[in-house]
């Protein structure tokens, strides 16, 4: 299980607003959780336990008064990059694309980053992410879709400024996907 | 294709690399390794456990755990480094082993039952379940007393009957606080106080709670942890001063661990 899945449990944990040290811990303690619930996870959904697990966890250590600390030291209000880049092509640096995302990420309030994140990134489907997070399916299909806008939203200061015009409409719901 | 098209398009592609980018992100070798150590000394340690914990560990299980090194491309992770031995050391009869395993091996649980179970009924580490259950997904309605003897490891070891070890302790035995004086599970209990201390944002009683645990413990296998934990404590009572003093101290101490890692990443530019 560790082996297939480490990777989903631990770049989620980074995409869930969790630098790479605590990351890492919830990473180790979402497996810990699996192995005590192991005779519980349906075969084949192990990879949605885990994940679920870790958007709980991820949770809890966003609450954590050393969270909240942290996050003080770099408010995600002023990112780094601003618009930097001449043209999306620039962007083939996965390093610097994982660094935009996390700053774009940080900016969608959580109960719409984690849908997201599960939808998006981990590609689960909305039934799927409901019963991960136990919330209605139309909920997690209502956080989506604000989720997506918000995140084109977030992407606007690094889409090159001619760009930002067909960008906006685009977000504005009638294309964005 | 208009212009304004086109650029939608090639717009379009600055999300789509993002999330391509994350879609394919590995863990650094050394984070995996680090995980995977710690997950696989877990079991390991519940070997160890049958002289701490009364819980006598099977060969096979003893197989198992060192599968779980070798699963991860990591043979020999396990008891010869120093974390090992510290490792060994602090996980005193907590952990289920079968599910550990289970973890490396991709098995379901009946089936490390049948390769390793013998002493799939360990007690669950103080470590393990004392740290993980405050995080527990509460829907599941698992609670920190229910992870501190699963119920599951009952079960397989009632299966292996003919290779049963005796019976775990009680459940909650060891959050109940009957930890062997002067034993490695009580240092655990002692910290594990001022961690829960610390999260209820008492980090006064929190210090206090270190404060003893050092007193007594000046030697103590959980050091580290509870400079850190003071670290934090000091933190969050506002005494930022204190808390950088400390900080230098550990990281001149303990500069590879990741308690470290943490504490840089953490420091005011």
């Amino acid at each position: 299980m560790m082996r297939d899945h480490f990777d989903a449990v631990w770049r989620s944990a980074k995409r869930l607003g969790l630098d790479a040290g605590r990351a890492e811990d919830v990473a180790q303690r979402a497996f810990m959780v699996a192995a005590e619930k192991l005779e519980s996870i349906e075969i084949g959904k192990e990879k949605a336990y885990l994940l679920g697990v870790t958007t709980r966890l991820a949770s809890d250590a966003r609450k954590s008064v050393f969270y909240l600390r942290g996050r003080s030291l770099d408010t995600p209000n002023a990112p780094s990059y601003q618009a930097r880049t001449s043209s999306p092509e620039d962007l083939v640096s996965r390093d610097q694309a994982l660094r935009i995302l996390d700053e774009a990420l940080a900016l969608l309030p959580d109960e719409l980053r984690d849908v997201f994140v599960l939808s998006q990134v981990e590609e689960f489907t909305m039934q799927e992410i409901s019963a991960m997070l136990e919330i209605p399916s139309g909920t997690v299909a209502s956080r989506l879709r604000r989720a997506r806008a918000a995140f084109g939203e977030a992407l606007t200061q690094w889409v090159p400024m001619e760009d930002r015009a067909s960008w906006m409409r685009m977000v504005a719901g009638e294309v964005f996907e | 294709m208009s212009e304004s098209h086109t650029r939608v398009n090639r717009t379009d592609r600055l999300d789509t690399q993002l999330l391509s980018a994350a879609r394919s992100e590995v863990a650094p070798d050394e984070v995996r390794a680090r995980v995977a150590a710690r997950l696989g000394l877990v079991a390991a340690a519940s070997l160890a456990a049958g002289g701490l914990g009364g819980v006598e560990a099977s060969g096979k299980a003893a197989l198992g755990a060192a599968k779980f090194g070798g699963g991860m491309g990591m043979g020999g992770v396990g008891a010869s480094s120093a974390a090992a031995v510290k490792l060994l050391s602090v996980v005193v009869g907590v952990v289920v082993l079968g599910g550990s395993v289970a973890l490396v091996r991709g098995e379901r649980p009946a089936a490390v039952a049948m390769h390793a179970a013998p002493a799939a009924p360990v007690a669950i580490a103080a470590v393990a379940a004392k740290d993980v259950a405050p995080s527990l997904p509460r829907a599941e309605g698992v609670g920190p007393a229910e992870l501190s003897v699963g119920g599951t490891d009952v079960q397989s070891g009632r299966e292996h009957a003919q290779f049963a070890p005796p019976p775990p302790p009680p459940r909650g035995a060891v959050a109940a606080g009957t930890a062997v004086p002067g034993s490695v599970a009580e240092e655990l209990l002692a910290l594990d106080a001022a961690h829960a201390l610390l999260r209820e944002a008492r980090p006064t009683d929190a210090l206090r709670a270190i404060s003893r645990y050092l007193r007594k413990f000046p030697n103590g296998s959980m050091l580290p942890e509870a400079q850190l934990l003071e670290i934090d404590a000091l933190r969050a009572s506002g005494d930022n001063a204190g808390a950088s003093r400390k900080t230098v101290l550990f990281l001149q101490a303990h500069p590879d661990s990741p308690g470290a890692q943490r504490l840089q990443s953490e420091r005011p530019l």
